[in-house]
């Protein structure tokens, strides 16, 4: 295997886990969406909607970093 | 006015000289009389008398450390600058990615803490006491335990922190129940502990 070959194969496992962070990541804010729901039902605090938006701002910027990770 | 009537305007009034008024005290580490609290399973008439979660102060340890790892990016690019490292292959928008990629991280890492203490509640209210112990991606339990039935409160503060915030752990033992219920790391123990015995002797008594 050439250099050049070597160093192709290494920047696409960089990109691939820069891939798996941000999916990972969307993974998580999906399910801090859904508990975050349920618990806004079970009890309705003063600043729950504040984290419904905190998490969905925070799904917007991952998607976008995702299309940018696709795209690049 | 009827006889139960009079006994309950009494009872009222000594709670409400107990708790006099709507407030919050540090940095909403604890309220009372919360505005605008509902819970699913609250019973018509319940009052809920308190709402308390941990100090704020007990976030400090993870806001440190994810300050300290917000600078591993800028202290890794001062060192590939001092040091003249090359990556020539690694291009700019991978670099970005990456760099973007952790900062992510440490945003969920920051709400998942956030959540963890805003959600882990403990409610005192005219029936019982409630903990809703929340866990980021773990779990959410529902603990409660009837005010009636509290024997004994014991409060502890130790460590250098607790006493210097004043902040503390309220141990809570009910007769009906072999195990013992936490309140974790609540602001002014020594007023909490008092109100819960307090409120509790006041609820189990008939004739106040």
């Amino acid at each position: 295997m050439s250099n050049e070959d070597l160093e192709k194969l290494l920047l696409l496992l960089i990109k691939l886990a820069g891939l798996i962070i941000i999916v990972f990541n969307a993974g998580v804010g999906l399910i801090l969406l859904r508990q975050v729901i349920t618990i806004n039902n079970v009890v309705k605090v003063k600043s729950g909607f504040l984290f419904l938006l905190m998490i969905l701002i925070f799904l917007v910027v991952t998607s976008f970093l995702l299309l940018y990770a696709i795209a690049i | 006015m009827t006889p139960t009537q009079t006994k309950a305007a009494r009872k009222k009034s000594l709670i409400s000289r107990l708790l006099p008024k709507r407030e919050s005290k540090a940095f909403g580490s604890i309220e009372v009389y919360p505005r605008a609290l509902r819970f699913r399973t609250q019973n018509p008439g319940e009052k809920v008398y308190i709402l308390a979660r941990a100090h704020i102060i007990t976030n400090i340890g993870w806001i440190i450390r994810l300050l300290l790892l917000s600078m591993i990016p800028i202290v890794a690019f001062l060192f590939v600058d001092y040091f003249g490292v090359d990556f020539g292959f690694v291009t700019d928008e991978i670099v970005v990615l990456l760099v973007l990629g952790f900062y992510l991280s440490l945003t969920a890492s920051l709400i998942m803490n956030l959540m963890s203490w805003y959600y882990d509640i403990y409610l005192v209210t005219s029936e019982r006491i409630l903990h809703y112990a929340y866990q980021p991606l773990a779990s959410y339990k529902v603990l409660e335990a009837e005010i009636e039935n509290i024997q004994e409160v014991t409060q502890a503060t130790v460590g250098f922190a607790p006493s210097l915030f004043g902040y503390g752990d309220i141990i809570v033992r009910t007769a009906a129940s072999r195990n013992k219920f936490y309140f974790r790391a609540v602001s002014r123990p020594v007023w909490f502990r008092d109100v819960i015995a307090d409120l509790s002797r006041l609820i189990r008594t008939k004739e106040p």
